[in-house]
């Protein structure tokens, strides 16, 4: 297997079947958009409402109408695509960038099964429950393949360059594919709840202060894999990797912590557009290879954002919570997952035929 | 295929304007080994009653007193004239594993007008079935119709008629666990039970006109209807293990109705494959025969 970086082979699938109209295209984003705002709207409504679950709710009729719009684009997008005598072979031959999204779907309806069957025999989850919950995964899982649809049926026309409404498409589709993964990772978030330390003079290993850290490192990797996945295929239109930090830090503060302060998530999307510019000044200053460029990106952002936070942490409350080793120790480990993040997203290769 | 598109289109409309939470079971109620009653109201008021419904699940006051009667548990006032229904764990069946024909007794005080009332109840334990038999015919069910299928010349014929009891099934099925629901609205239940089905329903009996019209493009539909007719009966295969149903009508024609939306949906979705792929290959041949 190669693992060189330095030219990273572009997926093209037009090749294996007709190119998807940009109607397609945008029709399937709203319908996936509809899909996860139904979601997020449905997990404000239950952080919020915690007896919702006795109740007939508008967030679920938006869910489950979302569910229903972006199979019938599927099957829409599908239909001249396959032979008058469609088999499931045919379904298999699909490009990729509709057999993700079918998968995604598939994996959606299964879980919605199991789901109710899940609750039949062993009640409804709560809490940390609803994280590890098997059916849930799968209904997560279908939602971000759904949702990436668009942006891989973009990544079917040729060429590094993206047109402006190609890039508000793409951005789009990758902001509501991995939103329902900022979601789910609540329990591993450094966009939740918990920002700074508990103050814990000796903090336990196993703690909030040790859950908090892995928080960190998860949002971490959750907030540059997009970037890093569109970056691969195309030049990074400006403005893009700022969107794909700042849009989830403060949707996840409207979602779950809306009634705690603003600075956190604020600080979050005002840190973005600065690194963002940053790195862009300083990738016309200083002349690096690509892939030394990328490693930079993933060794210089983190700390910078999240030291951004502990410092306005600090001034809003007094406190970080968290003495040097853990402060240097943390921003250290979040470059050292970005830039690991960055290794492993670049180094993906297409699969060669064995 | 646009009426098609246009009633799945009316039924997504249908599902924006009427979706529910994802219940257990339609107005969550769930099958168990147990059932709920009301033995008693000490001292009996004249214009008190309090019965217990579905199958013990809930239990309604209901109030023709000339006072207010509250239920002290829960903290809640019945004004005179006023009805309330609610659930409660201790008297409720859901989860208790007791034995057949055990019983546990179960009181609910209340106060009516400033005279304490106590609601006595007993919850028996009934006889679970063996659910080896209707998994094997669910099973069978799902084997057979690929192994008939393989045998017929119009195997689509076959398929579009195990898909279409698959959904008379369905729908029976959902129409019996909407009428065991007393609590709640009846078009509103039955659109929570229905669910995804209300897809699954169109894509089946759309696909199947479609298909018998001469166009085979039709079964692809049918066979993604069956699908998800399958897995979303999966959730009441607990009707194979529990003795109390949430079904209006005998245990065991829900029993039979789960076997027949289950084996014959995955028989269907299965065998679509084997049947799609020689109807391609029929129509090659046929194509390539000069005329």
């Amino acid at each position: 297997m190669t693992t060189s970086v330095e030219r990273p082979q572009v997926v093209d699938d037009a090749t294996t079947g007709p190119a998807f109209a940009a109607r397609e295209r945008w029709v399937l984003l709203v319908a996936s958009a509809w899909l996860v705002i139904g979601l997020q709207l449905d997990a404000y409504a239950h952080a919020t409402t915690p007896e919702l679950e006795t109740f007939w709710t508008p967030w679920h009729g938006v869910l489950y109408s979302g569910i229903a719009a972006s199979g019938f684009t599927l099957l829409w997008i599908m239909k001249s695509r396959l032979p008058a005598i469609p088999t499931y072979q045919s379904l298999l031959a699909l490009p990729n960038a509709l057999r993700i999204p079918l998968a995604g779907m598939a994996s959606l309806l299964v879980g919605g099964g199991m789901d109710t069957l899940w609750h039949n025999i062993f009640g409804i989850e709560k809490n940390l429950e609803i994280f590890v919950s098997p059916s849930h995964e799968l209904i997560i899982l279908g939602m971000v393949l759904v949702a990436m649809g668009p942006a891989l049926m973009t990544a079917t026309v040729p060429g590094r360059l993206l047109s402006i409404g190609n890039a508000f498409l793409v951005g789009i589709s990758a902001l509501f594919a991995v939103l329902p993964l900022h979601i789910y990772s609540l329990h591993a978030t450094a966009l939740g709840f918990y920002h700074l330390g508990t103050g814990h003079a000796e903090p336990n290993v196993f703690s909030i202060d040790g859950q908090l850290v892995h928080g960190y490192l998860f949002s971490t990797v959750l907030l540059l894999v997009p970037i890093l996945m569109i970056g691969r295929r195309w030049r990074l239109p400006i403005g893009l990797p700022t969107a794909l930090v700042s849009i989830p830090a403060l949707l996840m503060h409207l979602m779950f912590a809306s009634q705690g302060p603003w600075w956190p998530h604020l600080t979050v999307a005002v840190a973005a557009p600065v690194v963002e510019l940053l790195l862009r000044v300083g990738g016309t200053l200083v002349t690096l290879p690509v892939t030394a460029r990328w490693i930079t990106l993933g060794l210089v952002a983190p700390p910078i954002v999240w030291g951004a936070v502990l410092l306005v942490g600090k001034i809003q409350t007094g406190t970080v919570g968290w003495n040097i080793h853990i402060v240097s120790g943390l921003l250290t480990l979040t470059a050292l997952a970005g830039a690991g993040t960055v290794l492993v997203v670049r180094s993906i290769q297409r699969l060669q035929p064995e | 295929m646009r009426r098609l598109l246009v009633l799945l289109a009316a039924v997504a409309g249908i599902l924006l304007a009427t979706a529910g939470p994802a219940a257990a079971h339609a107005g969550g109620l769930v099958a168990t080994d147990a059932r709920s009653q009301v033995v008693a109201i000490t001292p009996q008021i004249p214009g008190l009653t309090v019965i217990a419904i579905e199958d013990g699940a809930k239990l309604r006051l209901t109030n023709h007193t000339s006072g207010p009667v509250t239920v002290r548990d829960l903290d809640r006032t019945v004004p005179a004239g006023g009805e309330l229904t609610w659930a409660d764990s201790r008297f409720a069946p859901e989860g208790k594993d007791l034995g057949a024909f055990r019983t546990v007794n179960w009181t609910v005080p209340l106060d009516a007008a400033g005279t304490a009332v106590t609601v006595a109840g007993v919850l028996t334990g009934e006889q679970a079935p063996n659910p080896l038999p209707w998994w094997a015919l669910a099973i069978v069910s799902a084997v057979a119709v690929p192994v008939i299928a393989r045998r017929l010349h119009r195997a689509d014929l076959l398929l579009a008629a195990a898909g279409a009891i698959a959904m008379a099934a369905s729908i029976t099925h959902v129409l019996g666990s909407t009428l065991a629901v007393e609590s709640a609205p009846l078009l509103g239940t039955f659109l929570s039970a229905a669910g995804i089905n209300l897809l699954a329903w169109p894509l089946l009996l759309g696909g199947a006109v479609v298909a018998l019209r001469g166009r085979p493009a039709g079964l692809l539909a049918v066979c993604a209807g069956a699908a998800l007719t399958a897995v979303f009966v999966l959730p009441d295969v607990t009707s194979f293990h529990r003795a109390v149903l949430p079904f209006a009508g005998p245990p065991l024609v829900e029993r039979v109705l789960v076997v027949l939306a289950l084996g014959l949906g995955a028989g269907v979705a299965v065998a679509g494959a084997s049947v799609l792929r020689r109807l391609a290959q029929r129509a090659a041949v046929v194509a390539e025969v000069p005329s």
